[in-house]
């Protein structure tokens, strides 16, 4: 972020000394132009709200004193719904990549083999053979790791015995906007099962269970849902056990989500 | 908040010459003026931008005798002068407002708000359909990026269409007000 954008950020969340802020209040005023470069900051604030990536001080100023009128909810509203469908429309496009890609595979395979007569026919017998498949491996290979570690996560992990051997990786949803500002994590050093401990902002609603959805790059995969929250000397912290099959080098993303704005942590793994 | 009557002629044509002589010319300005405090009341988090600035309007007018031209002042300053005490009492109100429906139960998410919800995103499906390709496609790419990769996934966006952030988001901002008309008449036909 540069100077000016942290200072437009500042004007927004009602920080700015005063007289800064009397600058840009007659700016505002006067240069209708500027208001291009002050709407996407207030965008992009909106956006950080909902990536869970403002700091606790941005987190609170942002809610008394940018989240004030009924237009900017309509915006807040507006980009999640947008996000909603994004995210909904990928993993659309996922499973009719996944689908497509098998069916293509048959058919050429089909396509070799027979004759033309019997290709209409192949080409059900294929797509039937990918609906199969569909089902019985990726619903028993992949799935059951999910399933697994559901049931572990699942457990009491207050008592220190039941994490006890696992390596751990504590973060907290900070102000990361950038990949390097990730905690980074060396992938030789994490054992079989590896636990993270997710600090909770102040202020986080924990009577809900939380969902956890942890991407690497853009992709989606691995989810978690049902998690509970454990008191930590300093606050609340959600603690999810993963397995260290999922964690390859690269960067990963994870998406805590239980009703309220999501929050998010990121971690590199080296 | 203490609401100043409606301008008088007299008093708005004493508030036009401070912009100009030329009463096109400050018709233009005085324009200008309205909607720099229009956004100035926006950028505040103010709820009704357009009211404010014209209370302010009136109130400068109201007081447009006691305006002393030998001072040499520009009139952004003289009007903004005005804004900050109408921010100030409106922002007294609203927190007492807040107060008092902070003492209020709150039932939480009704049903009808969850529904309301559901048409919501129903009518921007159908809204996003209605867009030409390349601009339903800009709108998905500009929304896929999250998390710490946004910044890097816009600055792609905006180099590959030779552009600036600020350029990039002007359209975006463009296509959402067209998204935004087409789902409030989506909502009147649901409703």
């Amino acid at each position: 972020m540069n100077e000016e954008s942290d200072r437009l950020r500042k004007y927004l969340l009602g920080t700015l000394p005063e007289p800064e802020n009397v600058e840009l209040d007659l700016r505002i005023i006067e240069d209708e132009s500027f208001s291009t470069e002050m709407s996407l900051t207030e965008s992009e604030l909106m956006e950080d709200y909902l990536d869970g990536s403002l700091s606790d001080d941005e987190f609170k100023l942002f809610e008394a004193n940018f989240l004030t009128s009924p237009e900017r909810e309509r915006q807040l509203r507006e980009i999640l719904l947008l996000r909603d469908y994004v995210r909904k429309s990928k993993n659309a496009d996922m499973q009719t990549a996944s689908a497509g890609d098998s069916s293509r595979t048959f058919g050429d395979f089909f396509g070799m083999y027979f004759r033309p007569i019997m290709a209409g026919g192949a080409l059900v017998a294929a797509l039937l053979l990918v609906a199969v498949i569909w089902q019985v491996y990726f619903r028993s290979a992949e799935l059951p790791l999910e399933r697994e570690y559901a049931e572990l996560n699942r457990k009491d992990l207050s008592n220190p015995a039941s994490v006890n051997g696992f390596s751990t990786i504590n973060l907290s949803s900070g102000s990361f906007r950038d990949a390097n500002s990730a905690v980074k994590q060396s992938s030789e050093k994490l054992t079989e099962t590896v636990l993270f401990r997710l600090a909770l902002p102040a202020g986080s609603d924990v009577t809900t269970a939380f969902n956890a959805k942890i991407s690497r790059g853009s992709a989606l995969i691995f989810t978690l849902n049902g998690l509970h929250s454990y008191q930590n000397p300093n606050g609340k912290e959600v603690r999810i056990l993963v397995p260290r099959s999922i964690l390859q080098k690269g960067q990963y993303q994870i998406r805590l989500e239980n009703g309220a704005p999501p929050v998010i942590y990121a971690v590199s793994i080296e | 908040m203490v609401k100043h009557d409606e301008l008088t002629a007299k008093d708005f044509d004493a508030m036009l010459a401070l912009f100009s002589l030329d009463r096109e010319e400050a018709g233009e300005k005085y324009e200008q003026m309205r909607s720099g405090l229009e956004r100035y009341f926006h950028f505040k988090g103010c709820a009704d931008s357009r009211a404010l600035a014209d209370e302010t309007i009136n109130r400068v007018a109201a007081k447009i005798d006691t305006f002393d031209p030998s001072r040499n002042i520009r009139p952004a300053s003289y009007f903004y002068g005005f804004a900050s005490n109408v921010l100030m009492e409106y922002r007294r109100n609203a927190s007492r407002e807040l107060s008092l429906s902070e003492n209020q139960c709150s039932a939480g998410i009704t049903v009808t708000e969850e529904r309301a919800v559901e048409a919501e995103s129903d009518c921007l499906q159908k809204c996003l359909e209605k867009l030409s390709a390349p601009e339903k496609e800009m709108i998905v790419d500009y929304y896929k990026a999250e998390g710490y990769q946004r910044n890097e996934m816009r600055r792609q966006m905006y180099e590959s269409l030779e552009c600036t952030a600020a350029a990039l988001y002007t359209k975006i901002f463009r296509i959402k007000a067209t998204l935004r008309g087409c789902i409030e008449n989506c909502l009147k036909l649901v409703v």
